[in-house]
């Protein structure tokens, strides 16, 4: 009996104990969303499949069939832009930030030692 | 093992309670070892319970009365095998078994949810713990299957013979484990309305286990139906008893709800109405286990008197508040995007779909409520039974059926009389011409015309859109037909699914019309050597052995069948008396073709152990039934099966100004 | 046992009880003990016309003992007996609605397994209609809402999943390199004739 609610509080107490792998940072929040927004433009490639099987089965007008295919598009297009927007950003962030270390550190010899440090 | 038992149900109970309160504690405070442990907590919880289970089931193994969940639902004559049965038929073992499959399906769920999905997991876990949490405590403190005996019995009472038939070692436990599944895309649902985040994700993982719990309560019910044709022997099916419409109603809900998904993953609309769907379902879920355990209506399903009715009702209650308390605190999460463009089209079809479920489960509810109300109101107790649900419930029942043989054609957003027409005209023509027919040979009754009319039109539809789809397939690849309808199937999976759950249904109508409406009943006294006519069968009555064991005794009818004259077989009717439980039970015989049961139940020999007498029925197109249900599950699987992942297409990003860090495939 | 405490018909008022006591004592006394007992030349057999009437019949009638089953489905001694009643009387040419109304003097209202349609039951068959036209009334309200509300966003906008695909007015713009790769990307149509 004890010998179980050792191992059962080892099994809950691991992830405490070893280091988490990361700690939520601005990358992997814009992955994230990339990866989201990636995904919803893979579904919506899906309803277009389903969309073009329906129209060669003739389930819908020619008319139907190329309003929603349009609308799709233009969906995927507005995905496909968003999510390339998210990475711009992320690397403008990057690029400032390589900047001000750049700056900071040209400044450090004319200063005395700083005391904290650019992250 | 009444300590080994003991002691698993307190730490699952434990772990329970850590795992929700970490997801909660650690979702808040974003603290991402807090929730890791949480969800360990999760898997153990299964672990714990397992042990709890085997504890129970080692009990009955070992004979051990001193427990008295083992002394009421076994005996030393008992055969091993009805441990199973055993385990989960009183209060007591079926809690443990509901929480058991509840920790088991928590663990899968959260498991199998994506992390991606953030904080909707933790939240998720926390509505999942809450619940088990009830169960375990429920079932610990309050009906615990380890409760000793004072004194050790000898012998126990022995186990329900009602429960010693095949259908009884699967119908119970999917009914239960079905009903508690919908606790899964509930939790799944309310965690992402506690999260903020309603998306895509919650779709696809709520249409999953959604379908999950829908397939198995679809099963359980079937089951259930085929177990009381064979075995209750007035050659029915389904008798609307409360406690099979607690089970029912929860499944109509389901089924709305795994329609209206459709509407929310195609066009993300309907966000509300689903979340309140789902919630629906799930109160109907709770309501049925209290239906179950409760009483207050009578049934043959009760678990004997139990005095847990309350708890289940407070349960109820606070599932409903705390469900719909959430849903309106998070309402402005719920704005749709899209908009319903036309009155005719796949959308409002949907809609239509969901109103007519909705209506068969108000109707149900009505029903099973009335006489409650009226004894309390009145005094006295008004009885609604099968002919108030057959009448009200089966127009209904009639227009879904229609409904499903257009819905599936109509385009999304907007449909045109011109594509209804060319997805209906042939079924239409070819309907029109059946149902001439059947008029002509057989005007019996207009409810079963109808009946044969819209089942017909739908399977002639589901028909067709295989045969040109699998024709379009064949033209544009050059496959064989066989491998072109497989193709056809694997390519747009949802849809075949559906087209095949579709074609089941259309069996049970098939069934329920033909046994409905088209059935021959005759009671009858033979004596040996004896016939009757029923239909163009008859019946003779050859021979009848009686074997007495310690706690039964058994009697088996044989009977000659002859159809139009000529010798087609013998079946056997069996009956038995078990007086300890002061109960009879009937096995009929029946000779079943795809046409029509012939079904026979011996209902008693005469005190001169010549003559018997007998009950005949004679009912079209039951098979049909049975068949539906490898066709719901086929249709289910199909549905579920994962598409193949598309190669992910590496495409670099147009060119800004400066050069652009991608960091792998945009 | 507890199953058979589990079995006995709860919902009575007292009155009732003691009739309906009354009659099962009688009936049970006549039936002579052991379960199904109607005795072979006792036994009531019926045309195959008066067969189908009865079968009805004996769907609508419940067993007062029997947890909830109608007298077709139990196979318990009351069952029987009452089902000899039936028999009986349709053999002596009683209308359907007579031998109900018999059962109901019998053994009171709730014997019948539907609501009368008179009095108080009529509600029970009044309200599901009633429910039905105002889910409805509540669609067609809900469907003429979306409609009005977003005539606007008619404009090509989503197959919407995800909360993020919302308000984007206008089309294409800036969007033709996007469109263009979106081409590429989509799906291959296996069926193009």
């Amino acid at each position: 009996m004890t010998l179980v609610l050792a191992v059962t509080l080892a099994v809950l107490a691991y992830p405490y104990l070893v280091a988490p792998k990361r700690s939520g940072t601005l990358d992997d929040a814009a992955e994230e969303l990339g990866q989201r927004l990636r995904r919803s433009r893979d579904r919506v490639y899906e309803e277009i499949r389903a969309l073009q099987q329906e129209y060669f089965l003739k389930n819908m007008t020619e008319d139907e069939y190329r309003a929603q295919l349009q609308a799709g598009r233009l969906e995927a297009a507005r995905l496909m832009q968003q999510q390339q927007q998210v990475q711009q950003t992320l690397a403008d962030i990057d690029a400032l930030v390589e900047e001000e270390m750049n700056a900071a550190v040209k400044q450090a010899p004319l200063d005395a030692a700083p005391e904290g440090e650019i992250k | 093992m009444a300590d080994l038992g003991t002691s698993a149900m307190l730490i699952a109970l434990a772990l329970a309670v850590y795992s929700g309160v970490t997801s909660l504690v650690g979702v808040r405070t974003r603290n991402s070892a807090m929730v890791s442990s949480s969800m360990r907590a999760n898997y153990l919880t299964a672990f714990a319970l397992g042990i709890a289970v085997l504890a129970l089931v080692l009990a009955f193994l070992r004979n051990d009365f001193a427990l008295r969940y083992v002394a009421e639902h076994s005996n030393l004559a008992m055969p091993r095998i009805y441990t199973w049965v055993a385990f989960y038929a009183g209060n007591e073992g079926s809690l443990l078994y509901v929480a058991f499959a509840l920790a088991g399906m928590a663990a899968l769920a959260m498991y199998l949810v994506p992390r991606r999905m953030g904080s909707q997991r933790p939240y998720a876990n926390l509505v999942l713990m809450l619940i088990l949490s009830f169960f375990i405590a429920v079932n610990l403190f309050m009906a615990s299957p380890f409760a000793t005996l004072p004194v050790t019995p000898i012998d126990g009472v022995g186990i329900n013979p009602l429960l010693t038939h095949p259908g009884m070692f699967i119908h119970p436990p999917l009914i239960m484990v079905g009903l508690i599944a919908i606790a899964v895309p509930f939790a799944l649902g309310i965690g992402g309305l506690l999260s903020g985040r309603i998306d895509d994700e919650w779709v696809d993982a709520g249409r999953t286990w959604g379908l999950v719990a829908w397939v198995l309560l679809a099963i359980g019910l079937l089951l259930g139906a085929w177990w009381a044709y064979t075995i209750l022997g007035w050659g029915g099916y389904w008798a609307w008893d409360p406690v099979e419409n607690a089970a029912f109603m929860p499944w109509l809900a389901l089924t709305a709800f795994i329609h209206s998904i459709m509407v929310q993953k195609r066009r993300g609309m309907f966000r509300l109405w689903n979340i309140a769907l789902i919630n629906i379902s799930f109160i109907l879920g709770a309501f049925g286990i209290f239906i179950n355990r409760g009483g207050p209506v009578p049934s043959v399903h009760s678990f004997g008197a139990s005095t847990l009715g309350w708890v289940f009702l407070l349960f109820l209650g606070v599932v409903a508040f705390a469900s719909f308390g959430v849903f309106f605190y998070r309402f402005a999460l719920l704005r749709s995007t899209g908009s319903l463009e036309s009155a005719l089209s796949r959308e409002s079809a949907f809609l239509v779909n969901n109103l007519l479920f909705l209506g068969v489960a108000f109707v149900t509810l009505w029903g099973v409520v009335f006489p409650i109300i009226s004894e309390l109101v009145l005094g006295e107790t008004i009885t609604v039974g099968q002919p108030f649900y057959n009448s009200v419930n089966g127009p209904i029942f009639l227009a879904l059926i229609f409904l499903m043989a257009i819905g599936p054609v109509l385009p999304w957003r907007h449909a045109t009389w011109a594509s209804v027409r060319h997805a209906i005209l042939i079924p239409g023509i070819i309907t029109l011409f059946i149902t001439a027919a059947v008029v002509i040979i057989e005007v019996r009754n207009v409810a079963a015309i109808a009946g044969i009319a819209v089942s017909t039109l739908v399977a002639v539809q589901i028909a067709q859109e295989m045969i040109r789809g699998t024709l379009a397939r064949h033209r544009a690849t050059k496959s064989p037909y066989p491998l072109a309808f497989l193709q056809l199937v694997g390519s747009n999976r949802p849809r075949y699914g559906g087209y095949l759950v579709h074609l089941a249904v259309v069996m049970l109508a098939f069934g329920i019309v033909g046994s409905s409406f088209y059935s021959l009943e005759r009671d009858v006294i033979l004596s040996k050597g004896e016939s009757a006519d029923v239909g163009a069968y008859t019946v003779e009555f050859t021979d009848t052995t009686t074997t007495t064991f310690t706690d039964r005794t058994e009697r088996t009818a044989t009977m000659r069948v002859m159809k139009n004259g000529s010798f087609v077989g013998t079946v056997e009717a069996w009956h038995g008396v078990y007086p300890s439980f002061n109960m009879l039970s009937t096995r009929a015989g029946i000779r079943s073709t795809p046409v029509e049961d012939l079904y026979v139940i011996y209902s008693e020999l005469q005190p001169d152990g010549k003559t018997a007498a007998f009950r005949l029925l004679l009912n079209p197109m039951v098979w049909w039934m049975w068949l539906a249900g490898p066709f719901v599950i086929l249709g289910t699987v199909v549905a579920l099966w994962p598409a193949r992942q598309r190669a992910v297409a590496v495409v670099t990003s147009p060119s800004r100004e400066g050069a652009l860090p991608s960091g792998g495939a945009l | 046992m507890v199953l058979v405490s589990g079995f006995l018909f709860i919902d009575i008022s007292i009155r009732k009880r003691a009739l309906v006591g009354a009659l099962l004592v009688l009936l049970v006394l006549a039936s002579l003990g052991a379960p199904g007992a109607v005795r072979a030349q006792e036994y009531v057999e019926l045309t195959p016309e008066l067969d189908a009437r009865a079968a009805d019949l004996y769907a609508g009638i419940m067993c007062p003992i029997c947890n909830g089953q109608t007298i077709s489905q139990s196979h318990a001694a009351i069952s029987e007996t009452m089902r000899q009643m039936v028999r009986e009387r349709l053999v002596a040419g009683d209308t359907d609605q007579q031998i109900y109304d018999f059962m109901t003097e019998a053994f009171g209202r709730d014997i019948l397994a539907s609501p009368p349609k008179s009095g108080i039951g009529l509600a029970v068959w009044f309200v599901p209609p009633v429910a039905l036209l105002l889910g409805a009334f509540a669609v067609t309200l809900f469907v003429r809402r979306l409609r009005s509300a977003d005539g606007l966003v008619r404009q090509g906008s989503g197959t919407g999943p995800g909360d993020l695909a919302d308000t984007h007015g206008g089309t294409g713009d800036g969007l033709e390199p996007y469109l263009q790769l979106v081409d590429e990307e989509m799906p291959d149509i296996e069926e193009r004739p």
